[in-house]
Parts: C-alpha cells; structure tokens; sequence
C-alpha cells in the first residue's frame, strides 16, 4: 500500500526529491492541471491553485496519474460547475433537477414496454417480432433508467448525473446499432438518445440543487403515468381482437379491432393526466419553467410520430436507408426546431421574470 | 436560509472548521478523521461543498497565504454557520435519541446505548 503524504506537497520544496520523484511529480500536476481545466475559466482564476495542493496532497509519494476517482470526480465537478453557471438561479436548478428525474422515467418506460411489447404477440411468432436480445436489452435499459430516476428522485445528483451520463452512452450505442440496422427501430433509438442527451445535461446542471426535487405526490404520479406507458402493450392485448393470418403462422394483435381504439385513447389521456398532475404538484416557479419546456417537447413529439405514421404506413424504419428525404426533415428538422423553440420560449420567461422582479424592485 | 438537513459531507466540513480555520487538504484529513476514516471528500466534492457553504453565509475565507508559490486558502465558520451547525447537531441528537429510547424498549438487556 503507497504511504499518502501527511502535509500538502507545498511545502517549499525543503527537501531534495530524488529525481524520478520530482519528474512524477510533475507529470502528476500536469494532469491534474488537464482536469481543472474542465472547470470554467473563471472558477478556475479563483480557485484552480487552491485545488491543485489539495489534490496533490491527497496523492502518494511517486504517483504518476490521478486517482480514476478523483479523476472523475473532478471532470463531473467541473462540468456541473460549468453547467451552473448556466443555471445560476436555485429555480433553474430545480427545474433541471425535475427533468433529470422525468427523462430517466420516461426511459425506463419506454424500456418496459419493449418487455410489455412481448405480450402482443402469441409464442408462434415472438422470436420474430422481439428477438431475445432485444427483449434483454429492453430489461436492462429499464432497470438501469429506473435506477437512475430513483437516484435523482432521493437528490443523489452525483450519482443521478454518472448514471445518466453512462445511459446517454449506452442509449448512443443503441442509436448507431439502429442505423446499421442491427437494433430495434430506428426513431425510436434516436428519440431515445435524444430524450438521455436532455437527461444527462439536466442532470449535470442540477449539480448545485438541494434537496429533493420532487414531492411524493409528484412522484406518485410521475410513476403512475410511466406505469401506464410501459403497461400499455400488455394491457392492450387482454381487449384487443386478433385476427388470424394463416392456419400455421399463429394470430397478431389487430390494433384498430374491437374497443383498442378507445383503449388507446383512454390510457392516452391517462397518462397526460397524470403527467399533468405530476406537473401540478411542483413549485410555482419550477412548475412554469417545466411547462415552458415541456409544450414544445409534446407538440415535436407528436409532430414527428405523425409525420413518421403519415409517411410509412407499413411501420417504423429500421435503417437510414429506408427513410424518405421528408423523413429525414421530420427526424432532424423537427427535433432542432422542438429544441430551439424550447430554450426560445424559456429566454423569454425568464426575461419577462427578471423584469417583473426589476419592476417590484423598483 | 436553506432548511433542508445538511448533508454529511456538509454536516463534517462544518464540524471540522468548528476546531478553527482550516485550508482545504487539512479540511479533507480533519473530515476523514471525525469521520472515523468513511468520508474521504474528493477534491471536485470538497470545493463543491465550499461553494455551497459560503453561497449560503454558514462559511467564508478567514485568510489566504502564498505557499510555495500557490494560493492556500483557510475556511472558517461564520455566525450563521455556528447557529446552523448547532440547530443541526440538536436536530440529529433529537434523531439519535429517539432512537436509542426505541432501541433499549427493543433490547433493555443491552443497557444504555
């Protein structure tokens, strides 16, 4: 086991290191020097020299490399720094805190129902609609979001943060899976990474935040309307009517037969609700900000599911090479526009706050 | 003021500046210590901690010295940090003694706990 110092390595050089030590030494302090270089330009005028002895104090006697850990602690403290700067008020915080629980939540949802997804189908053909791996996958992904939401929701925000962090990574790799045509389809790989994008930089921006972001009964209903969403396909086949194909290749669900219709629409509107409730129940000030940002997010989401079922009837895309140039619009034009509008509609409010409070000031 | 309990991490950088001020490796050893040697705060952890302390008035710098030509600054608690500290130790000792009251009706054979 390496000895750590007793006193911070600035102690004035007062005695010579040999030098291979004196070399590790500086090899050390260059790399830590690389790893406050994530902190914002500012933040590291004040205070980069501060760190550094501490963190070369914490080190051993000859090491070379920071520790992975406190590597990645300080990578993840210098980007939530550079992120709170971005979000300076407690109320942004707070905001970003409640994303960073609702994008995990919706994941995982959307996850379970690649699980739920099974139910659809008889045994005869499963293997062909949701081969093992995917349905492996699904499991996976579902815990994993699920995790991090549980996280975020107690106010872990580190651990919230790492975890969405490593989701975003994994749900990338999905999303380059699906371009090759390897993985499930496509818009929903690519929503999917694009929903962990807004997860892991909520998350990182909600580093600074206190306390936990959500009330029980916001997260009640939170949790009620991802249930629904990841129930829905093993809900649906207890109602919906089958059809048979031939005498040998089994039935399939028959989604417009019998009451599906109303079926659909009722969870619809069940899940809205309670979004809506889970919405309801936050702060006055976060509740505004959330609501802000999430129209712009329901309007793209249904601009592009509809664009997508208006243009391929037959089903969803598996590979790029299947999308039509309207398609391509919808999948990029139409996301960029949700985000810029967004971040537009949440510049204004914050304006017409900050003028409001200048105004009560005055 | 933030009501919200503080943290550990939070709860053992004010115990330590409660000794006197404190640069930041002395406040890492100082918390590893009341800590029986479970808190080791990381670096990017420690400053985090700071920020959030002195944001919210319960610490401010008490000096900084040029060590070996690199700023070292010292902590130390302020008024509001001394208050806070103390309602949350009362807090936590009202916590710890219910639940002893709790545990010797569980286990009167084990004696005062």
């Amino acid at each position: 086991m390496r000895r750590r110092r007793d006193t911070p390595r600035t102690d004035g050089g007062a005695r010579r290191e040999p030098a291979a030590e004196a070399a590790a030494a500086e090899a050390l302090e260059r790399r830590y020097r690389w790893l406050l270089g994530w902190y914002p330009h500012v933040y590291r005028a004040a205070n980069a020299d501060d760190m550094l002895g501490v963190a070369l104090a914490r080190s051993a006697s000859g090491q070379r490399w920071p520790e992975p850990g406190e590597a990645v602690n300080l990578i993840v403290s210098g980007i939530g720094e550079r992120l709170g700067g971005i979000l300076p008020r407690p109320d942004q915080q707070d905001t970003a805190s409640v994303l960073a629980i609702a994008g995990p939540v919706l994941l995982a949802a959307i996850a379970g129902r690649t699980i739920a997804g099974r139910f659809m189908f008889t045994p005869a053909i499963i293997a062909f609609v949701t081969p093992h791996r995917i349905v492996v996958t699904g499991i996976a992904f579902a815990a994993w979001w699920a995790l991090v939401a549980l996280a975020g929701m107690l106010g872990w925000r580190r651990a919230a943060a790492a975890g969405a962090c490593l989701g975003l990574a994994g749900q990338v790799v999905m999303l380059v899976l699906a371009v090759a045509g390897y993985s499930g389809p496509l818009m929903v790989s690519y929503w999917q990474a694009v929903v962990a994008l807004v997860a892991a930089v909520s998350a990182l921006g909600s580093l600074r935040g206190q306390g936990r972001p959500l009330s029980w009964r916001a997260i009640a209903a939170l949790t009620a309307a991802a249930a629904i969403l990841a129930g829905w396909p093993a809900v649906e086949v207890a109602f919906v009517t089958y059809t048979p194909i031939t005498a040998n290749s089994g039935t399939i669900s028959d989604p417009l037969g019998g009451i599906a219709g109303w079926l659909n629409d009722g969870l619809f509107a069940a899940t809205l609700i309670l979004a809506a409730a889970a919405i309801a129940a936050l702060r006055p000030a976060v509740r505004r900000r959330a609501a802000v940002l999430l129209l712009p997010a329901f309007v793209t989401t249904a601009l592009v599911c509809w664009g997508f079922r208006g243009f391929l009837p037959g089903g969803l895309p598996l590979g790029l090479l299947m999308l039509s140039p309207l398609q391509w619009q919808d999948l990029v034009l139409v996301p960029v526009i949700g985000v810029v509008a967004c971040f537009i509609g949440l510049r204004l409010y914050e304006r017409r706050l900050r003028r409001r409070e200048a105004e009560k000031a005055g | 003021m933030n009501e919200q309990p503080l943290r550990e991490p939070a709860f053992l950088v004010l115990t330590a500046l409660a000794g006197g001020a404190l640069h930041g490796y002395a406040l890492v050893e100082d918390v590893l210590r009341l800590s029986d040697g479970q808190v080791r705060l990381h670096t990017g952890t420690l400053y985090g901690v700071l920020d959030r302390l002195r944001e919210a008035g319960l610490i401010d710098v008490d000096r900084e010295e040029i060590v070996d030509s690199r700023l070292r600054r010292y902590y130390a608690l302020t008024d509001a940090g001394i208050e806070r500290l103390a309602a949350e130790t009362e807090r936590m000792r009202r916590n710890a003694n219910a639940a002893a009251s709790r545990l010797r009706r569980l286990r009167p054979a084990d004696g005062a706990i």
